[in-house]
């Protein structure tokens, strides 16, 4: 028998029963549709983190520790006392002192050096304003965050501030154009009680991106000198108040993973934005994973309902198979008619599955990027290829489903399966 | 020239103690062009013998020839081969696919053996334009009454144009008006056709009408009678009756 008439014959034979059929394929759909799903999460994801980090991460800078356990999970052992322990992220860790910070300065291909202090203002105000609580964050000029008004200028005055749009209306400002050229006061305190208060003019009013992450808490970003000066100021006196437990290390003329092997070459632990990004796509797999073995059992399922259904349609057709044999159908015919007739369904189901899941899908993202604030961003991104794939994978197991009752078909004996009334 | 020559035919079913001996010894000559008819109760083994003709049961002793090649000696591809080309089978259950239209089962046998489409239409319009059935083409079989069931199935069975039709009690569901009309059929298919036709019947009137007649009980020939209307030279065997 040619390919396409046992093709046609099988597609005929499931039309004829095209309840079970659709009954079926719908168990099928059920694991296709989960998979699909789960496939566009998972690309979308990782879509979204590529250009996350391409939008937060300068390529050509690197995040660097002194301690190791810094990027780790901790240990719950005591640790042998070192001057330069301080805490952070809750955990005691060793931090970078000035004379770090020099020497990694001095290493060939470093530029730039950023430490991360984390300065918070006793308050920020303006003349007739109230005083609102705040962190006073460093500018990084590798960062380019959208602005509502004004420019990012290339090295930001000491004196002069960038300043997040939440604070338009705390601050009194009519809108962001207002706001720029006008004065804004940062308090600082002491832990003994004195206080320092600096004006600052406020160069651009920047927003937040859907795409931008902010590690830092809320509040104006000023440069590094001027950060240093309230850093210095709040710490004066306090032991270990020059510590920093991170920095930003920029290079030139060095890929970032050189930078890293040459910074750890200073006794220093770094991370590239590549690492970051790999350390997100890993949690993303995992999550994968867990729901791709969900789709996979429901298949394991719908594995034995077509093997089922598969044999029903041998014992209902036992008269018709032995007509075919009698008048001179090949085993191996038989057999191929009944597996085609498995990959049919598996088609009719993956389709169907992949078809509600990118209807679905579409329907939903725009929702769905609302309720996450991705803001233009879509969580489920749909490949053809990917999708494609998954059906032929879904066809490729329902037919492995429909072996063992094709088997038993193509050995019926045409006797007495011609005796069967 | 010989259509089907069976030499010494046993067929035992059941193993050791139980067994069952269906044929004990058949030999026979059925003549190129001949319509043959095998008579017996039910039990007397006219059936497996029919089914031995059609390769679809081998024996247990003995050896089959038809059109000159020997059944026990081919392949299980051989065997196929032949009931595609060469054989066609008529059921006294018809055994047409209700779901199917005319048109779809009597391609059964060209799909079966791989008939380029393009000379199916043809074909399967051909015959059954010869069983009368031209216009039943598109409608479903499940639609047709007893007889037209039966012409359809003859329809399937000739489209191959096969040297040789076997038909397992074809008037056994059928009034007898409509059976004489199938026996009308079937042998005006053998006239035109050359091809050799075999009955399994237990219908004397019916059996009366064909060339030669062969007379089975308990799997043993009990009588082979030739009608004086035979074309070619047919062997004389056994008892007349």
């Amino acid at each position: 028998m040619k390919f396409v008439d046992v093709l046609k014959r099988s597609g005929r034979n499931l039309r004829t029963a095209k309840t079970r059929t659709l009954l079926t394929a719908s168990a099928i759909a059920v694991g296709g549709f989960t998979l699909t799903l789960t496939l566009a999460a998972a690309t979308g994801a990782r879509h979204f983190t590529d250009r996350l980090v391409q939008a937060n991460f300068d390529p050509k800078s690197v995040f660097a520790a002194k301690d190791k356990a810094f990027f780790g999970n901790g240990s719950s052992k005591p640790r042998e006392y070192s001057i330069d322990l301080g805490s952070a992220n809750g955990m005691l860790v060793k931090q970078f002192t000035p004379d770090d910070i020099k020497k990694v300065e001095k290493l060939p291909h470093v530029v730039q050096v950023l430490p991360g202090y984390t300065v918070t203002a006793q308050y920020i105000t303006r003349d007739g304003a109230k005083k609102y609580t705040g962190a006073v964050n460093l500018f990084d000029p590798a960062s380019k965050p959208e602005t509502k008004a004004g420019t990012i200028p290339a090295t930001l005055a000491d004196d002069h501030v960038l300043l997040p749009d939440d604070y338009l209306s705390a601050l009194n400002f009519k809108n962001a154009t207002d706001a720029i050229g006008k004065q804004v006061t940062i308090q600082v305190r002491q832990p003994a009680g004195k206080v320092l208060a600096k004006q600052y003019t406020v160069a651009a009013v920047t927003t937040k991106s859907s795409l931008s992450i902010d590690f830092n808490p809320t509040g104006p970003y000023v440069s590094l000198n001027a950060l240093k000066e309230l850093n210095q100021f709040i710490n004066n006196g306090v032991v270990n108040g020059d510590l920093v437990p991170t920095v930003t290390v920029r290079g030139d003329g060095i890929s970032a993973d050189e930078l890293k092997g040459e910074i750890a070459g200073a006794g220093f632990e770094a991370r590239t934005a590549k690492d970051l990004q790999s350390f997100i796509n890993q949690i993303i797999t995992v999550l994968q994973s867990v729901i791709i073995v969900f789709g996979l059992i429901t298949l394991v399922a719908s594995f034995f309902g077509v093997v089922n259904t598969q044999y029903i349609s041998v014992l209902e057709r036992t008269r018709e198979i032995g007509l075919m044999k009698a008048l001179g159908t090949s085993r191996g015919t038989v057999s191929r008619l009944f597996m085609i007739e498995a990959t049919w369904i598996g088609f009719i189901g993956a389709a169907l599955g992949a078809l509600l899941a990118v209807g679905a899908g579409t329907l939903l993202n725009p929702w769905i990027s609302t309720k996450l604030d991705f803001g233009s961003e879509r969580l489920l991104v749909f490949e053809p290829l990917q999708i494609g794939a998954l059906v032929v994978f879904l066809m490729l197991i329902t037919t492995i489903a429909g072996l063992l009752p094709a088997r038993k078909a193509a050995k019926l004996d045409p006797i007495e399966a011609l005796r069967t009334e | 020239m010989y259509m089907i020559e069976v030499r010494d035919v046993r067929k035992i079913y059941g193993k050791k103690d139980s067994t069952f001996e269906a044929l004990k010894g058949i030999d026979l000559k059925i003549p190129d062009g001949a319509t043959v008819a095998i008579i017996g109760k039910s039990g007397s083994g006219k059936s497996t013998l029919m089914h031995i003709m059609g390769g679809l049961d081998h024996p247990t002793e003995g050896e089959v020839v038809v059109n000159g090649q020997s059944i026990g000696a081919m392949k299980r591809k051989q065997i196929d081969y032949f009931r595609a080309h060469e054989l066609g089978f008529v059921f006294q259950s018809f055994f047409v696919e209700g779901n199917q239209t005319c048109y779809q089962n009597v391609a059964l046998p060209l799909e079966i053996n791989g008939t380029s489409l393009r000379s199916r239409k043809k074909l399967i319009e051909s015959a059954l334009a010869r069983v009368e059935l031209q216009d039943k083409m598109h409608s479903k079989a499940r639609n047709l009454s007893g007889g037209q069931k039966q012409r359809l199935a003859i329809a399937r069975a000739i489209v191959n144009n096969p040297k040789l039709i076997l038909a397992d009690e074809p008037t056994g569901n059928l009034d007898s008006t409509t059976g004489e009309k199938i026996i009308e059929l079937l042998f005006g298919l053998n006239k035109e056709n050359g091809s050799t036709l075999v009955i399994v019947t237990h219908d004397h009137e019916l059996a009366s009408r064909c060339d030669m007649q062969i007379v089975i009980k308990d799997g043993e020939v009990l009588g082979v009678r030739n009608s004086q209307v035979i074309r070619k030279a047919a062997p004389r065997r056994g008892l007349r009756i």
